[in-house]
């Protein structure tokens, strides 16, 4: 993987490098925690200046953590998606343009669409309390 | 010798306008008019550095400029993004504008209470005119919206931040008319909130009132006129006095009901703007109509909803039908009576007790 393969914006592959960094995650971690900590964290950061981001990164906290806390919904898969692509590009800040990278709601998506299927709310482990991933279903 | 001052050629939506160089899109797109002018909900012409906020105004650049002609990267603020010769804007003719418009404004309304039925700007609110014009009718956020205390922000000026958007209009306001900002924005991200710090009250200067009139929605209302009066049942008219301060241009509209005065507030264009500022001695305390000079009955548009029971443009024919017919009187092709017994001119319906009934009318009167 380089820079190189991911530099369409994220159009092919949903997703993208950001500022190089990488967290690695085994099988066993719960991917929507992650991601929820992920929001957790743009939310927090947000300056809050303008609209999309001030309310947009706060739902999406919201939304994850209703999933998180088995009170999602299969819709709420494709909230997330729309309120991704509804802040994105539409902010102040230049790091809410892709090639940047460090944008918060496309880091967020990109996680549950490549998981999508093992994320959703009827799939959680009770063994691990946590969400699975499973390799079969997510290739 | 002076050089001639270029304009410059743009095209928003297909339509051409040539405006001086260092104009936005937005006001570019103003010169046009109609339909092509995107929504600004923070942007003010009036107030410098106001803009880019609210992003309602987003359009897109298919042509950057006859130099450099590739687009834009992502949609821009027009409110804030200069003009450039032989640039092309797509606004209500991009779908994805659409979009995005239709996501902010879900964004501005998810932590907005909706309280339009209580709320005193209902009627000539700018968040109200978007949510219709832009926004979707139903809304997919399921969450506890954010709340804040009323506060009441000196002795004239009510402050309900629940409602606020936090466009920042009121805050260049304060700065740039007023000799000393006392209230700003506390907080950021989502707990942001205008605020005076340690609760301070905003009378200590003669120009405050103008942030009520700026302010797109329901946030900051005006104390003295709270619940009196819904603005459709309100007659706004133009009128002016000769005021002291020399920075108040003393040109108000007056929302009348008879000849008593609800609210004083400065002329608004149709973008929503003043169009000179007012001052508070104006506003709150001259309530008297002998204080003024009436001009007349303000222009609202017609879709307004405060154009509701006023009718505008109204107009009664000058002649008589006497006179049209040249003295000669009309003439009746028929006279009902003489075909129906309902209403008879011999029947009167007051004189009768109880209600009317068919015994009233004697069978086969008057039919031959």
């Amino acid at each position: 993987m380089t820079y190189e393969s991911l530099n369409d914006g994220g159009f092919a592959t949903g997703t993208m490098m950001g500022s190089g960094g990488f967290i690695v995650l085994d099988e066993d971690q719960c991917v929507v925690r992650h991601t929820l900590s992920l929001a957790r964290f743009y939310h927090h950061e947000s300056c809050g200046q303008c609209s999309p981001c001030r309310e947009g990164t706060g739902w999406m906290e919201k939304v994850l953590k209703n999933i998180e806390h088995g009170k999602g919904k299969m819709s709420d898969i494709d909230l997330l998606w729309d309120i991704q692509r509804k802040i994105e590009g539409n902010t102040i800040c230049p790091s809410a343009t892709p090639p940047h990278g460090r944008w918060p709601p496309r880091s967020v998506t990109s996680v549950t669409s490549s998981n999508g299927t093992c994320c959703t709310p009827t799939r959680r482990s009770s063994a691990t309390s946590a969400w699975r991933i499973m390799p079969t279903r997510c290739r | 010798m002076a050089e001639e001052k270029k304009l410059f050629k743009v095209k928003i939506d297909n339509i051409t306008v040539e405006v001086e160089p260092g104009t936005t899109i937005l006001n570019a797109a103003r010169n046009i008019g109609g339909e092509v002018v995107p929504p600004a909900m923070c942007y003010y012409s009036k107030l410098q550095g106001s803009g880019g906020k609210c992003r309602t105004c987003l359009v897109k650049v298919t042509k950057g400029s006859e130099a450099d002609p590739r687009p834009m990267p992502k949609l821009v603020a027009s409110c804030r993004t200069t003009v450039m010769d032989g640039m092309e804007v797509a606004n209500i003719t991009s779908p994805e504008v659409l979009e995005a418009r239709k996501g902010v404004v879900e964004f501005l309304l998810i932590n907005h209470p909706l309280d339009c039925p209580v709320c005193d700007q209902a009627g000539e609110c700018d968040l109200q005119d978007l949510s219709y014009e832009h926004g979707v009718s139903g809304t997919r956020y399921e969450f506890k919206r954010r709340t804040f205390e009323k506060e009441d922000i000196g002795e004239h000026i009510k402050l309900h931040m629940t409602r606020c958007i936090l466009c920042y209009r009121c805050v260049f306001t304060a700065d740039q008319l007023t000799e000393k900002r006392q209230h700003g924005i506390l907080k950021r991200g989502d707990a942001s909130e205008i605020s005076t710090y340690m609760r301070a009250s905003l009378d200590h200067t003669n120009f405050i009132g103008n942030v009520i009139d700026v302010c797109p929605v329901g946030a900051l209302t005006d104390r003295t006129a709270r619940f009196k009066n819904r603005v459709w049942f309100l007659k706004p008219v133009d009128a002016h006095r000769e005021c002291s301060d020399p920075k108040c241009c003393g040109k108000v509209a007056l929302w009348l009901r008879g000849d008593e005065i609800f609210r004083v507030t400065a002329r608004k264009d149709k973008y929503g703007e003043v169009e000179g500022f007012i001052c508070d001695t104006c506003r709150f305390e001259k309530k008297d109509i002998k204080d003024w000079v009436v001009e007349g009955p303000r222009k609202i548009s017609r879709h307004s909803v405060i154009t509701a029971g006023h009718y505008v443009g109204v107009h009664k024919p000058q002649e008589t039908v006497v006179k049209v017919m040249d003295g000669r009187q009309p003439k009746l092709l028929m006279d009902i009576h003489t075909v129906s017994e309902v209403n008879l001119p011999q029947v009167d319906l007051s004189q009768i007790e109880g209600p009317a009934h068919s015994t009233d009318f004697p069978k086969n009167k008057g039919v031959q």
